[in-house]
């Protein structure tokens, strides 16, 4: 029982203590008594249910096209091709720059004035208004979908690379000879070959967009008038910019929730039916 | 053996009498001081420091450096512990809410007696920002304000005096629409406001037009938020209409706080801007061709200016181990010649802002402000309530909302944050 010691004590510091104190500080008040007022706040809260949709927006948007996005990229450098090897390298950068760096150098070329994304798209006569992407409602989320895409379709493209390596060429070899196209071998074998990759990383991606704070923090703070604001970031303002932290609490006790919910559908829905193959 | 016990003996009485005459703070032993200090402010603190103990050997200033970031929260935590340093240098605004807790000391005797500290001296909205329940709990030593900068090349291209600049918001909106040329391929807009980025940029802003328009965004009892009434609501309306109607704002307000407005005032995008005197040196800087022209901030005809205050303050917890020290040097630091060495920008009393370091004509405008100036009003849920006024009226900039409708859902989710 001893040889467990370590690992236990690693979980109740790092994973159980500070859930405990959440849950501790989203039934009490900042005198410490036991209330319920917290979680019915947050439920009286507009800002947390337009938070939520914008994360839903956000999250979804994101990882349906990093999922596209990345696979594509994955099969196409599967191909032989030259410089094979440098092209591969080259995609990794926009995942191992720094979170914040990039954020801050795409708001800069978002910008209405200084920004060259901006002036891109009036010199090609697209747009004439100077307000920046990051500031127009219809704009703001796709513009903020584009950089988190940006970021993690290398982090996809690796995944599928890796998982393309498992499918046997010889199934490949069988297709062309009776005489399948390109499409042909895409629908039928690579893509139910690498399934298991897809599913793995469509719940971790989502995991991690529900949990990503870094490029709408740097890049429109939530704005304009809260239109790029998710919950994450509500929940992080509130507790660290209005030192309101029992109703932080308890928000993230919500968020918390609804991603549990989330990964209970997700295991449901995709280990069942591996488990029917 | 008994001649051991003998000299232990002697000992332990030697030990035991300097121990007991030690206890208490009579005046001719040597106390240590601890002093919060901003790292801004280094390597002054250090100067004043050793110059203050050169002349009182008595006493020793340990000078701790501290960083702006969860400044304000860390000092309530350890003013609130028992474990204090026994002077803090806290900003205006942060004053009164220590002061709350209780665990400030009262100033009051020390300022009585006092040859330095003249309290008829003091920038007004400094020294009444450092009164609670009629007792005084901070001594100012640094008060700033904004005020308005131009570009006297464009004026003079304009057709404009670029010796005058604009008093009134009707002279100010008349220069701005004369200066603003928008179509082309350089556009420049007449005026530059915050329409986004930091909170605070904005917040500072347009709490000077809501009080210069007579308006204010809570009653002066604290007790009800007043934001949504018709002076406040007139304020916020010239101030949007300056982007939404009038179109003499760049289109990219939206993203535009402070250290923006300044860039496109470098790169010659907008005419006119306000700000506070950290902006000269990057200007003169990075546009050395333009030549800057200075004035107060416009005000509604017949009203007179105002702005938020900016500024600090020493405090001396009630728990400070050497308090009797730390006043004497408090007492010191406020000498005319000390404070005016000391401040970053500007000193807190009439008499340090006469010396040869503020002489500059640059600075004159902004001296000149300073009089005017306000503090914002010292409630516990300011931070939130601020965030609710930045969307609110970022949504009147997009054409969301009216900006009646806008004041009114701020001051109903200001309302229980009172």
């Amino acid at each position: 029982m001893l040889f467990t010691l370590p690992v236990s004590l690693f979980l109740l510091t790092f994973i159980l203590f500070p859930l405990f104190t959440n849950i501790r500080l989203s039934l009490t008040d900042p005198t410490g008594a036991l209330t319920s007022a917290n979680f019915a706040a947050m439920l009286r809260d507009h800002t947390v249910w337009a938070s939520l949709w914008v994360t839903v927006v956000y999250v979804g948007g994101s990882v349906l096209l990093q999922i596209l996005v990345g696979t594509s990229v994955g099969i196409a450098l599967d191909q032989p091709m030259r410089l094979r090897g440098l092209v591969r390298s080259i995609i990794l950068v926009p995942w191992v720059v720094p979170g914040i760096v990039a954020a801050t150098t795409w708001a800069w070329m978002y910008h209405g004035d200084f920004g060259i994304i901006s002036r891109a798209l009036i010199d090609l006569g697209i747009s004439n208004a100077r307000q920046g992407l990051l500031t127009h409602p219809h704009t703001v989320l796709p513009a903020l979908i584009a950089v988190n895409v940006w970021k993690m379709f290398a982090f996809v493209a690796v995944m599928v690379l890796a998982g393309l390596q498992g499918i046997d060429i010889t199934l490949y070899e069988a297709a062309r000879v009776d005489g399948s196209s390109f499409w042909d071998e895409l629908r039928y074998i690579t893509l139910p070959g690498i399934r298991h990759v897809l599913v793995s990383i469509l719940l971790l991606l989502t995991i991690w967009g529900f949990n990503s704070i870094t490029i709408i923090y740097a890049m429109t703070q939530g704005g304009p008038a809260e239109l790029s604001l998710i919950l994450p970031l509500h929940v992080y303002r509130m507790g660290f910019s209005f030192f309101n932290f029992n109703a932080a609490a308890a928000e993230s006790i919500f968020l918390f929730l609804i991603l549990t919910i989330l990964i209970a559908v997700y295991l449901k829905l995709f280990t069942s039916r591996r488990e029917q193959e | 053996m008994a001649r051991t016990l003998v000299l232990l003996m002697c000992a332990l009485t030697l030990t035991t009498g300097l121990w007991a005459s030690g206890s208490g703070e009579p005046p001719n032993k040597k106390a240590t001081v601890t002093w919060w200090a901003p790292n801004f402010n280094d390597p002054r603190s250090d100067t004043l420091a050793a110059k203050f103990m050169k002349d009182n050997p008595n006493i020793t200033i340990d000078v701790q450096k501290t960083v702006s970031a969860g400044l304000q929260d860390k000092i309530l935590v350890a003013i609130q512990s028992g474990t204090t340093p026994d002077i803090i240098d806290g900003q205006l605004g942060w004053v009164v809410s220590y002061a709350a807790t209780g665990q400030l000391s009262a100033l009051d005797e020390g300022i009585a007696r006092s040859k330095s500290i003249v309290p008829s001296d003091f920038v007004p909205g400094a020294w009444s920002g450092m009164k609670y329940n009629g007792k005084i709990y901070g001594i100012p030593y640094r008060a700033e304000s904004h005020a308005f900068l131009y570009n006297k090349n464009m004026y003079r291209d304009a057709g404009l005096d670029p010796n005058t600049p604009p008093k009134t918001w009707t002279d100010l909106l008349q220069n701005a629409r004369k200066l603003t040329k928008a179509t082309g391929d350089k556009p420049v807009y007449g005026l530059g406001i915050c329409g986004g980025g930091e909170v605070g940029n904005m917040i500072t802003l347009l709490m000077g037009f809501i009080w210069m328009n007579g308006g204010d965004v809570v009653s002066s009892d604290y007790k009800r938020i007043t934001i949504n009434e018709p002076a406040a609501v007139e304020a916020v309306k010239f101030y949007t209409d300056l982007l939404t109607t009038y179109k003499v704002a760049p289109p990219s307000t939206l993203q535009n706080d402070g250290t923006a407005m300044r860039n496109l005032f470098i790169q010659g995008s907008i005419a006119q801007f306000q700000q506070g005197s950290y902006a000269i040196a990057p200007i003169h800087k990075d546009a050395p061709g333009i030549e800057l022209g200075f004035g107060p901030i416009p005000a509604p005809v017949g009203k007179k200016p105002a702005s938020v205050l900016g500024g600090w303050a020493y405090i001396i917890p009630k728990a400070a181990p050497s308090g009797n020290a730390a006043w004497s040097f408090v007492d010191w630091l406020s000498q005319t010649d000390n404070m005016a060495y000391y401040t970053d920008t500007f000193p807190a009393t009439n008499a340090a802002m006469k010396n040869a370091r503020f002489s500059n004509p640059e600075f004159k405008a902004f001296l000149d402000m300073t009089p005017y100036a306000r503090l914002t009003p010292p409630l516990k849920g300011w931070v939130q309530m601020t965030s609710v006024i930045f969307k609110e009226v970022q949504a009147i900039m997009l054409g969301q909302k009216d900006t009646q409708k806008a004041m009114d859902d701020a001051a109903a989710q200001m309302t229980p944050l009172l």
